[in-house]
């Protein structure tokens, strides 16, 4: 559904040009949940925000059904890192935004969320991770192609990202999406994902892939769970011994 | 929390009393040295209070009442604020999201900026003559470089973040406008307009005093150095003073609380 053909972008800065990326192939299919890791610099937002459309590739071309990306569009549902709730609106506000051309409601994309009867509050009534839920119920109510999402649950505590973690891996069943899922966490991303896409340090390039078992129910503290967690850790370490995920 | 809430609005009502009384004190103590063996009188503020009175009773001040001078005042001061709010927040924007009229356009307003607003005197008589359109002239021309300045600023520092949600969105034109940038950036352009409108208020003043309109309250100031009735002059400081403070701490303030009310901007304070 989406190929990223082939593609490179370097920075121009006060230091010269700095190459992120470097010749990344990647194919997404319908229904993937497919996260990035890999060192911090390897170039990972740099990547989620070519596909999302907020920057250009200076080589290759990223495609969704067929069609160039040019430019951000709600085809490509983007949570943020930060919030990108907008403070002056309520959560009814600022999910009306997202739901303009659909003829859903509010209230469904604040029940997937388990928000309901949080319309009339405004973003900053709400603890972190509410406001990441508004976010992804903002971006569901977009109705994407695709859901990208760089380092969501990132500013949050380990106990309510992994609350979170199980309510994403929920919606995403349940609705059937595709998400594209940036995080320093390798427990996360393993309890997720049905493909780990780990990434080399700057200029960032696919070192490994696993796919895995998008059937399994994984427990975070499980022997399998450590063990595969153990195996990308040591993959990582082949290309740089102190790069830190 | 009310109650708190309520006994810190009070503390803050009293010291800013206090305050005034300081300025009182202060005032009563210069006009008592002043005084002290000289021929003109300098107004104390019981005096100057009493003065005010009766002006407010309606005692006639150079050709009309008081009240008709400080509302001819305000008139003035309105009109030239309002055109310099309307183009300046209009500019600030279209500056603020295309760089290129950013560049075009800070030169002019660094260099209105910088000159203060008496300068403009000779300009404005030049252009308008003696009356009205001068004192329009020198209120609007004051006050539209910090509405685009703040206006601008606002714009252009609005998080990247917004803007991105907005475009992933399939946000357009206007609606980017009205919905994400203008009340992103409503703080600052409060900012603006609430130091326009102190900038336009002194140099309204100042104007009435030398660009000849023989009404307003800096014309009346003028006129009592004439005639050394400073008791005149006295009281009409006093309004301007009681109208400045309130437009400034209590208009602009409840404003500008509302607003961070809304915008969720009390959290950070
Ligand atoms: N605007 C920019 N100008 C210059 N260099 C940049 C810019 N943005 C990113 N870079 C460089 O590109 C590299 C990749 O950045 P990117 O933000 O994509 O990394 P990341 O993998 O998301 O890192 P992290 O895990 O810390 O979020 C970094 O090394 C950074 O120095
Ligand atoms: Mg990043």
């Amino acid at each position: 559904m989406i190929s990223i053909e082939n593609i490179s972008r370097t920075y121009r800065s006060k230091e010269g040009l700095i190459r992120a990326l470097s010749h990344i192939n990647l194919r997404v299919e319908e229904g993937d949940f497919i996260s990035l890791i890999g060192p911090s610099g390897c170039g990972k937002s740099t990547l989620i925000n070519m596909i999302a459309g907020f920057l250009k590739p200076s080589e290759g071309e990223i495609k969704l059904k067929g069609k160039p990306v040019r430019k951000p569009g709600p085809d490509r549902g983007v949570v943020f890192q930060e919030n990108s709730l907008f403070p002056w609106m309520t959560v009814e506000e600022n999910l009306y935004l997202a739901l303009r051309n659909s003829n859903r409601t509010v209230d469904y994309y604040l029940d997937i969320v388990g928000l309901k009867g949080f319309h009339k509050a405004y973003p900053h009534e709400l603890s972190g991770g509410m406001k990441q839920k508004v976010s992804i119920a903002r971006t569901l109510a977009l109705n994407p192609e695709v859901i990208l999402m760089d380092e969501p649950f990132s500013s949050l505590d380990e106990q309510t990202r992994i609350q979170l973690d199980y309510e994403l891996k929920e919606i995403w069943e349940r609705e059937r999406k595709t998400i594209i899922f940036v995080t320093h966490s390798i427990e996360e991303a393993i309890f997720l994902s049905t493909k780990v896409v780990l990434l080399t340090k700057r200029p960032g390039s696919i070192q490994r892939e696993w796919e895995l078992d998008r059937k399994k129910r994984w427990n975070f503290y499980s022997p399998e769970m450590l063990s595969l967690r153990e195996e990308m850790k040591n993959s990582m370490d082949l290309c740089c011994k102190d790069c830190k995920l | 929390m009310m109650d708190r809430q309520v006994k810190d609005t009070i503390l803050r009502v009293v010291r800013y009393i206090a305050g005034i009384g300081i300025i009182f004190l202060l005032w009563h103590i210069a006009a008592a040295i002043a005084n002290y063996g000289r021929e003109v009188y300098f107004p104390t503020p019981f005096s100057t209070l009493s003065g005010l009175m009766d002006y407010l009773k309606g005692k006639p001040l150079y050709g009309t009442g008081i009240l008709n001078h400080t509302a001819i005042s305000l008139i003035r001061w309105f009109k030239g604020f309002a055109l310099a709010a309307l183009i300046g927040v209009g500019l600030g924007i279209a500056m603020g999201y295309y760089q290129f009229l950013f560049d075009l356009f800070i030169p002019v307003v660094t260099f209105l900026q910088i000159i203060p607003g008496l300068a403009w005197v000779p300009v404005a008589l030049l252009l308008f003559g003696l009356g009205e359109g001068a004192t329009f002239f020198m209120i609007f021309i004051t006050s539209l470089p910090p509405v685009i300045v703040n206006t601008a600023g606002g714009i252009r520092e609005t998080p990247p973040v917004y803007m991105r949600a907005s475009r992933m969105m399939g946000l357009k034109g206007m609606e980017t406008f009205f919905r994400i940038l203008i009340p992103a950036s409503s703080l600052s352009i409060i900012n603006g307009l609430r130091i326009a409108l102190a900038s336009g208020w002194r140099v309204l003043i100042a104007a009435e005093m030398v660009v000849g309109s023989a009404q307003g309250l800096g014309y009346v100031i003028i006129q009592s150095r004439w005639s050394l009735d400073f008791v005149s002059a006295f009281s009409v400081i006093v309004i301007i003073a009681a109208i400045g403070l309130f437009i400034e701490k209590v208009l602009f303030q409840i404003i500008e609380d509302k607003l961070r009310r809304r915008m969720g901007f009390e959290r950070i304070l």
